[in-house]
C-alpha cells in the first residue's frame, strides 16, 4: 500500500491549485461565499431597519438621503463540506493496474484539493453494507492523516454501497464524491438519495483495462470476486463483441442516470496515468 | 436409392463418442473476474436467444455428427438402380473385330472404351445374378459366366481386341441360345456397327466415332520381262483427300516409296516397278497414321513352290497377257490358233486359256479358262443377251473388289452347273463363273472381252490374278494371302515329318498332321510353313493381311439408326458415392468456418 501514495503522486499535487466547484456551501465559517448573510467585508445588500438590528450596520449616508433607517447586509463566509465515498469492496481488487488503488489515489487528489481549499472533509469507505469514515478533516494539516486512512484500506467483502451510503450522517449539504465500479443496480437510488441529502454528486466510474478489454479463450468459469458465484462460458470473437456492446451500453446507462439526477459522471481506466486522469477526465470538476 | 454394403452401419456407434467428447470438452477452467454483473447480462441474453441461437451454441457438434453420417452413408456406395436391376442375369458382348482398333478417345481405341464401360457397369451389378461376358468378332466366345463378378471383371480387363473381321453378331447369336433357357436375360451389346437386337432384350452401346482411315487393302507383284513389279490397293475411307507415302518394303528392307493422292472414298493403285529384290516376301506401307493403324501394311508372298505352265489360245489380248504377267510361278505359253492345238495337251498344262478360240476337244486334264463362250465351248448355251451391263458380283474371283458394272456387247447367258460360283452377271443371268466339277478348276467368261471395256478397267488384273492364282496353287499351301481369321488348308507332303508353323511373332506350332486346315491366322505378317521331306527341308510362306471390310470405319450402317435400343453409353446404376463424398467435403467447409467464428 505504500505505492499508493508515493512521490510521483505527491509531485502531482504541487501542480493541483484549483477549487473544487460547490453549488453550496453551508458548514462552519469559512473561505466560501454562502447564501447566508454574515459578517464578512464583502457587501452583499440592504434592507430596512428592523427592530433588533444592530444598530451599528445602520447606513447613515442612506439615512441622510432618504431619511429612513437601512442597514447593510454582508456575506457570510462559510466552509464547503466534502464527502468522498470510496468503494472498498473485493471488486475494486481487480486488475493488473488496481482499480482500488487508482480509486485511493483520486480519493487523495480530491482531499487535497478539499483540504487545501481550506474546506472540510469526511473520508468514507464503504463495504459489506456499513461505513467507516473519517469525518471533520480541515486543513492541510490533516491531509497526512487522511492519506494514512486511505493507505489503510483493504478491499473486501461486498459492496452493497446504497446501504454504506445509507448509513451516513450528512451534516448539511455539500458535495459527495462517489468512487466505485457502479456494478450494482442500486446507482439510481444511491443518486436520489444524495440528491434528498442535500449533495451535489460527482460518480467516478473507475473500471480496469481487463474489464474494458478482455481477453479471453477458450471454456472459463468466470468466477466473481465478491460473493464467488460462476458462469460458464465458451469464450469466443462474438461472444467478446457481445461483451463490449454490453459495457458501452453500461457506460451509456450510467451517463443518462447521472444526467438525469444532475449528477457529475467520470469515467476513469485505472490503467490511465495520474496525469490524464487528473487533468482528462477530472477536468470537469473545475 | 439402395446400398451396395451395409456393413458400415457400425460407425453410427461412433456418433455418441462424438457427443461424450463434447460434453467432456466442457469442462472449464476458473477465471476470477471483478464481477459477474456484465457477464450475466449476457447470459441473459443468451437465455433470451431464439432456439435457433441456442442450436448455433452446439452448431459445430451437430455439424461434425452430420459429417459422420454422411460419411457412413458415402462408405455404403449408395446408388439408384435403373430398370436392369430387375434382370437377375446380364450378358455382355463386346465386338471384338479390327474396327474396334480404331482410336476413339486420344490413345484409347473404341475397344478399350468399351471395355471400361463394361467394367464399370459390371462393378454397379449386384452380387446376385449371373453374368456372362461374351467377345464377338467372326467367331464368338464367352469369356465368362457365373456369379462371381470379380472373375468375369478380371477376365474382362485382360481381354485384347483382336484384328478378326466380324461384328457383334456372332456374340448375340450367341446370347439368342442363352436366351432359351433363361427369358429374363438382359444384353448388353458394344459394337461400332449395326447388329440386330430382334429377339433380345436389352440394348447396343454405340461405339462408333466419327474417324478418319487409308488403309492399304492389296498388295500383289508380277514379272514383267523379267523385273519384278508390284501393285497394291490403297483406299480413303476418310472424308477428305489425302496424300499418302506408301513404302515398299522387301524383307525388312526398304526398297521403294510412291506418294499417291486419293480423294475421298475413292481407291488407288500405285506401281512398284523394276524392284531389285529376290526375297521371299514385299510389304507396302503407309507412313502416315490414322486412326486405324493395323491396316496401314498390307504384306504379299514371293515366289513358292515350282512354276505352273499355262496355255494361251488367243489372237492377241494384250490385256489378258499383261494381267497373267502379273502372276507368279507361271509360265506362259501362247498359240495363236487352235487348229492343232491337241497336240500340245501332251505337254500338261497346268492352265489352258481360250481366248474366244475353242478347239474341237478340251485335254483331259488341267484347268480351263474360256473367254466369250458360245454354242462352241462348254458351259455355254443359247440365251443371247446383246449388248448389256455386265455386273461384279462377290465371289472368289472378285475378292478385294468393289461392285461395278460395265458394258460387254455380244453377251451370252452361261448354263452354270450346281459347283458353279457366279462372279459376273446380268440380272439373274450368270455370264461368269468359276468353279470346280471334283477334277478341275473352270473359269467361264460369257462374252468376248475385246468386245467390253473390262480389259480397261482397274478391277479386270486383279481379277485375272485371282482366278490364275487360285487354279494354280500348288506346294503345301493352297493359298499365299489369306486375311486375318481365315483358315488355309496345308497338304503336307505324305511322306514328310509333320509341318511347322513360324509365326509373325517368334512362335513356332508344329501341326498335328500332315493335311490340316491351319486356324492360328491371329497375327498380321507372313507365316512360314516348313517341313521335311524325303527330298529334305521344303518351306513356303503364306501372309495374312488386315481384313479390307473392317477398314471401312466411318459411313459405316451407323448403329445408331436403330433407335432406342441404341445408347451412346451404358446405363449403369447412378453411383451416388462422388456426390455424397462432395456433401461431406462442404460440411467440413462449413465446420471450419463456424469453427473460425466462434
Amino acid at each position: 500500500m505504500s505505492e499508493i501514495f508515493n512521490s510521483d503522486f505527491y509531485s502531482k499535487l504541487n501542480m493541483l491549485r484549483f477549487p473544487l466547484r460547490i453549488s453550496n456551501a453551508t458548514g462552519l465559517s469559512g473561505s466560501r461565499k454562502s447564501n447566508a448573510k454574515g459578517n464578512s467585508v464583502e457587501f452583499s445588500d440592504f434592507r430596512e431597519y428592523r427592530l433588533g438590528d444592530d444598530i451599528r450596520r445602520i447606513d447613515w449616508n442612506a439615512y441622510g438621503r432618504f431619511d429612513k433607517l437601512y442597514v447593510k447586509l454582508f456575506m457570510e463566509e462559510k466552509e464547503g463540506l466534502f464527502n468522498i465515498f470510496v468503494d472498498n469492496s473485493a471488486s475494486m481488487n481487480y486488475g493488473e493496474n488496481s482499480k482500488g488503488v487508482c480509486a485511493l489515489r483520486i480519493a487523495g487528489i480530491l482531499s487535497y484539493l478539499v483540504l487545501s481549499a481550506g474546506d472540510r472533509l469526511s473520508v468514507n469507505l464503504m463495504r459489506d453494507g456499513s461505513l467507516t469514515c473519517h469525518n471533520n478533516l480541515s486543513q492541510m494539516q490533516a491531509f497526512p492523516k487522511c492519506l494514512q486512512y486511505l493507505e489503510e484500506s483493504v478491499f473486501t467483502g461486498n459492496g452493497q454501497i446504497l446501504e454504506s451510503i445509507k448509513s451516513k450522517e450528512f451534516r448539511g449539504s455539500g458535495l459527495s464524491f462517489v468512487i466505485t465500479d457502479c456494478f450494482t443496480d442500486d446507482m439510481e437510488d444511491i443518486c436520489k438519495y444524495l440528491r434528498f441529502k442535500n449533495q451535489d454528486i460527482v460518480i467516478i466510474h473507475v473500471l480496469a483495462e481487463e474489464e474494458i478489454n478482455p481477453v479471453l479463450d477458450g471454456t472459463l468459469n468466470l468466477v466473481d470476486m465478491e460473493d464467488g458465484s460462476a458462469l460458464k462460458a465458451t469464450m469466443s470473437q462474438s461472444l467478446i463483441r457481445t461483451y463490449k456492446k454490453n459495457l458501452k451500453k453500461f457506460y451509456e446507462d450510467m451517463e443518462s442516470l447521472c444526467r438525469r439526477n444532475k449528477a457529475t459522471y467520470i469515467k476513469v481506466n485505472s490503467s490511465d496515468s495520474l496525469d490524464a486522469i487528473v487533468f482528462g477526465a477530472m477536468a470537469v470538476l473545475k | 436409392m439402395k446400398f451396395l454394403y451395409l456393413w458400415p452401419l457400425v460407425f453410427i456407434l461412433l456418433v455418441p463418442v462424438i457427443i461424450i467428447v463434447y460434453l467432456l470438452k466442457q469442462k472449464a477452467q476458473d477465471k476470477k473476474v471483478s464481477s459477474l454483473y456484465l457477464w450475466n447480462e449476457i447470459y441473459h441474453n443468451i437465455e433470451a436467444n431464439t432456439p435457433w441461437e441456442k442450436f448455433k451454441k452446439n452448431l459445430l457438434m451437430f455439424v461434425q455428427i452430420l459429417t459422420m453420417l454422411v460419411l457412413i452413408v458415402a462408405l455404403m456406395a449408395p446408388y439408384i438402380p435403373n430398370m436392369v436391376q430387375n434382370a437377375q442375369n446380364i450378358v455382355v458382348v463386346i465386338d471384338n473385330s479390327a474396327s474396334m482398333n480404331t482410336i476413339y478417345d486420344g490413345e484409347k481405341t473404341r475397344f478399350d472404351v468399351a471395355v471400361e464401360q463394361a467394367v464399370d457397369y459390371i462393378k454397379d451389378l449386384p452380387d446376385s445374378g449371373v453374368v456372362t461376358v461374351i467377345t464377338s468378332n467372326d467367331n464368338a466366345a464367352i469369356l465368362a459366366g457365373s456369379t462371381d463378378k470379380d472373375m468375369a471383371l478380371n477376365k474382362l480387363k485382360h481381354t485384347e481386341c483382336t484384328n478378326h473381321g466380324g461384328s457383334a453378331e456372332k456374340g448375340l447369336e450367341m446370347a439368342r441360345s442363352l436366351q432359351i433357357d433363361d427369358d429374363s436375360l438382359y444384353v448388353i451389346c458394344f459394337t461400332d456397327t449395326a447388329v440386330s437386337m430382334e429377339g433380345l432384350k436389352g440394348y447396343t452401346v454405340d461405339m462408333y466415332n466419327e474417324a478418319g482411315n487409308v488403309s492399304v487393302d492389296y498388295l500383289s507383284h508380277g514379272y514383267s520381262s523379267g523385273s519384278l513389279m508390284a501393285l497394291c490397293k490403297i483406299s480413303n475411307y476418310s472424308e477428305n483427300t489425302m496424300t499418302e507415302d506408301v513404302s515398299l518394303y522387301g524383307g525388312d528392307e526398304l526398297l521403294m516409296v510412291e506418294t499417291v493422292e486419293i480423294e475421298a472414298g475413292k481407291s488407288e493403285i500405285v506401281y512398284f516397278e523394276n524392284i531389285d529384290y529376290d526375297g521371299t516376301y514385299l510389304k507396302a506401307e503407309l507412313n502416315q497414321k490414322d486412326a486405324l493403324p493395323a491396316d496401314n501394311v498390307a504384306y504379299d508372298v514371293l515366289s513358292s513352290g515350282s512354276d505352273k505352265k499355262v496355255l494361251l489360245v488367243t489372237d492377241s489380248n494384250v490385256y489378258l497377257e499383261k494381267a497373267l504377267e502379273m502372276v507368279d510361278n507361271i509360265t506362259v505359253t501362247k498359240a495363236t490358233d487352235v487348229y492343232g492345238i491337241e497336240d500340245f495337251y501332251g505337254e500338261k498344262f497346268d492352265l489352258y486359256i481360250f481366248d474366244s478360240m475353242f478347239p474341237t476337244t478340251y485335254p483331259e486334264d488341267g484347268d480351263i479358262m474360256i473367254f466369250g463362250a458360245n454354242s462352241a465351248a462348254t458351259y455355254s448355251n443359247l440365251d443371247y443377251l446383246g449388248s448389256v451391263l455386265v455386273s461384279l458380283e462377290e465371289a472368289s474371283a472378285t475378292r478385294y473388289l468393289d461392285k461395278m458394272d460395265f458394258g460387254a456387247a455380244d453377251v451370252y447367258g452361261l448354263n452354270k452347273p450346281d459347283w458353279g460360283e457366279t462372279f459376273l452377271s446380268v440380272g439373274d443371268e450368270c455370264v461368269g463363273f468359276t468353279g470346280n466339277d471334283g477334277t478341275r478348276n473352270y473359269a467361264v467368261w460369257g462374252f468376248n472381252i475385246h468386245n467390253s471395256v473390262l480389259p480397261l478397267k482397274l478391277e479386270f488384273p486383279m481379277m485375272i490374278y485371282n482366278i490364275v492364282t487360285d487354279f494354280v496353287a500348288s506346294g503345301i499351301l493352297a493359298e499365299n494371302s489369306i486375311e486375318v481369321g481365315d483358315s488355309l488348308a496345308i497338304n503336307g507332303y505324305s511322306d514328310g515329318e509333320n509341318p511347322t508353323v513360324l509365326r509373325p511373332d517368334g512362335e513356332t506350332s508344329p501341326l498335328s498332321d500332315v493335311k490340316m486346315k491351319y486356324t492360328s491366322t491371329d497375327n498380321i505378317g507372313v507365316y512360314t510353313v516348313s517341313q521335311n521331306t524325303k527330298e529334305g527341308l521344303v518351306e513356303e510362306c503364306f501372309a495374312v493381311n488386315f481384313p479390307t471390310s473392317e477398314s471401312r470405319i466411318i459411313n459405316a450402317p451407323s448403329v445408331s439408326d436403330q433407335g432406342d435400343l441404341v445408347q451412346s453409353r451404358v446405363r449403369g446404376n447412378l453411383d451416388l458415392r462422388n456426390i455424397i463424398i462432395a456433401i461431406c467435403l462442404l460440411l467440413l467447409g462449413v465446420e471450419w468456418i463456424i469453427y473460425l467464428k466462434k
